[in-house]
């Protein structure tokens, strides 16, 4: 059975392109758009890993991750957030990720992230 | 006579479908699977090409159908870093991670020249001969300079410094270490530092230790040193941190522009006299500078090095060799009679070129999509936030005796806001960064794994149209994998193949 990598970023670029990027290395990935779709999905869907984007219109990636882990989902989280985006990630502390990527993300240090969290699973 | 008539038509039919073609792959056979690391042609004999791998020296036989092993009597020569032909003593040497070796590529003898008991100093990296005769050798361990047949190590300056790459103009000789450039100064007869790569900061940290060289026995900021041979004084470096040119023999420097490059590192550099052209060959592939940045001539999985011959360059990527085409002439110097009948039964096919271009169009990951970014980002910050109201107005006035209101009829209110700090730097530059550099990682990521399928599929077509494999089964297993690749490829063009 593939490994399942749900991407959560709000722009379609960033998502269809680490979809495609993905899908090659034989992961199975699945999308949403904002913190709210990852939020209806993430209990059928079952992820094993997530990478979710900290800036997004609506809630935030922090205020999804919180949200998940208020239901008892003990999801593997990697965030992703941009270098003014720090203050954001204050909160984070208190929540268990397995790291925090910066972008502009660089597909050869995000496989690498991705894959080593997959494989450990 | 006859057997001569038809094969020469099929010779022009082959160079009319392959005109189209600018990269090929050649054939690799008796290289035994071996990684290549470095290849070299000499300047004076076109058919004199030498390839180096792990462990051994090879050139093309004598019908230009095989490799064939130079040094085999001598064992195992090392992992060969550098073939350098020399014009000026006629001599051929080899920089191997076991030593330095004389070659005689004719007689098919290598007699080893340099040789020490240290692992550091034993590792030669690079070579190069003086106008005076004199053997420069750069090891892991140092320099070491040969005259009068004496190998002296010039340890005053040098120390055990790994040395990289070495160059001469004819005049001077350029040293270049991890880090930095130094050149022999003839009148004080001194080296001297003109370079050190730290003083430049790198376009992305993340890139200084880039994992693009996993092969590589280490990997150090500085990768190659080229002088130019048609302009006195011109010096390429190519770094971690950018290729840097200097025009007035090292005393200023400039990095050239990154655009189109794929990768930061480049491995290799050189330029062609003839037409004053400088190429750089990274791991994505072989490029050319131009006016505004670099241009991808050919697409790789795994390039290493590159060396002109005559009107061509011939690539080693992997486990393969290409030979690209630089001219509009074509040039068939390593052509056998079965190749040619290989080789008109593709002319059906799609080139490299346009199956990579398939690749990238079904993927939508072009250049001209950044472009297209960009601009309407631009064209943004003049257009205004537009809002249009249609209400009542309600004026209030008050007096010191009085006060009034009054309700005025409905009315259309229009309001127009410009965000003036967006003619600058808007935000959406941020997001196009972000997106443009994933594409360029994208673009790059799929180029290779095309590229890698595509010649894959034609060395098994190859083999199998020369009936190398003589079992059924063996038969079979090709036909089957040739037709998965077929699939793969197809996958990745959209169907387009």
């Amino acid at each position: 059975m593939m490994p399942k990598l749900m991407i959560v970023d709000d722009e379609l670029d960033v998502r269809e392109y680490l979809k495609s990027f993905f899908r090659r290395r034989k992961i199975d990935v699945i999308t949403a758009e904002s913190g709210e779709q990852a939020l209806e999905v993430i209990e059928a869907e079952k992820p094993d890993l997530m990478l979710l984007d900290v800036k997004m219109g609506g809630i935030t990636g922090v205020e999804t991750l919180r949200e998940i882990r208020n239901r008892g989902n003990k999801v593997k989280v990697i965030m992703v957030t941009g270098v003014e985006d720090q203050e954001m990630l204050r909160p984070l502390s208190d929540l268990e990720i397995s790291a925090c990527i910066h972008k502009p993300l660089i597909l050869e240090e995000l496989e690498k992230e991705v894959l080593s969290r997959l494989v450990a699973q | 006579m006859f057997r001569k008539g038809i094969l020469s038509l099929l010779f022009l039919s082959v160079a009319c479908s392959l005109r189209a073609q600018e990269t090929h792959w050649v054939n690799n056979k008796g290289l035994r699977g071996e990684e290549l690391v470095s290849v070299a042609a000499c300047p004076n004999k076109p058919n004199m090409v030498l390839l180096g791998t792990e462990n051994e020296l090879y050139r093309l036989d004598a019908a230009q159908r095989a490799w064939q092993p130079v040094c085999g009597a001598a064992g195992s020569i090392g992992r060969v870093n550098q073939i350098l032909f020399d014009e000026f003593l006629q001599q051929v040497y080899a920089a191997t991670d076991e030593g330095l070796w004389l070659v005689d590529a004719t007689a098919n003898t290598c007699q080893k020249i340099f040789e020490k008991s240290n692992e550091n100093e034993k590792n030669c990296l690079a070579v190069c001969v003086a106008k005076n005769g004199n053997l420069y050798l750069g090891t892991k361990g140092g320099l070491f300079i040969r005259s009068n047949n004496q190998w002296i190590k010039e340890s005053s300056f040098f120390d055990d410094k790994n040395i990289v790459s070495l160059q001469t103009d004819g005049n001077r000789i350029y040293v270049a270490t991890d880090s930095s450039v130094y050149v022999h100064d003839e009148k004080t007869s001194q080296w001297r530092k003109i370079l050190n790569i730290y003083m430049f900061a790198g376009p992305q940290e993340s890139e200084e230790t880039s994992s693009d060289d996993d092969n590589e026995q280490t990997v150090t900021p500085i990768r190659h040193l080229m002088v130019s041979q048609q302009q006195d004084g011109q010096l390429y470096v190519a770094t971690s941190r950018g290729v840097f040119m200097s025009k007035d023999k090292g005393e200023i420097w400039d990095r050239l522009p990154l655009a189109g490059l794929d990768y930061v590192y480049v491995r290799y550099l050189l330029s062609d006299h003839k037409s004053k052209a400088v190429y750089a060959v990274a791991k994505s592939g072989l490029y050319v500078l131009e006016n505004s940045g670099w241009a991808l001539l050919f697409a790789a999985h795994d390039a290493r090095m590159a060396a002109i011959r005559g009107k061509d360059l011939i690539v080693i990527s992997g486990n393969d060799v290409f030979q690209h085409v630089l001219s509009k002439q074509q040039s068939f110097p390593i052509v056998d009679e079965d190749r040619l009948g290989f080789l008109s039964g593709f002319e059906n096919e799609p080139t490299i070129r346009q199956v990579q271009q398939m690749a990238i169009d079904y993927a939508e990951v072009s250049n001209e999509k950044i472009q297209n970014w960009r601009r309407r980002a631009q064209w943004k910050a003049f257009l205004p936030d537009l809002s249009l109201d249609y209400d009542k107005t309600v004026t209030t006035a008050l007096g010191a005796s009085y006060d009034r209101t009054q309700v005025g009829p409905r009315d259309w209110g229009v309001s127009l806001k410009w965000e003036l700090a967006d003619f600058i730097y808007s935000s959406d530059q941020t997001s196009i960064d972000v997106r443009s550099k994933l594409m360029v990682d994208l673009r790059n990521d799929i180029l290779s794994e095309v590229t890698r399928l595509y010649f894959e599929r034609r060395k098994l077509q190859i083999e199998l149209a020369q009936v190398q494999a003589p079992t059924e089964k063996g038969r079979l297993d090709k036909e089957l994998r040739i037709a998965e690749l077929t699939a793969l490829i197809d996958r990745l063009t959209g169907g387009k193949f």
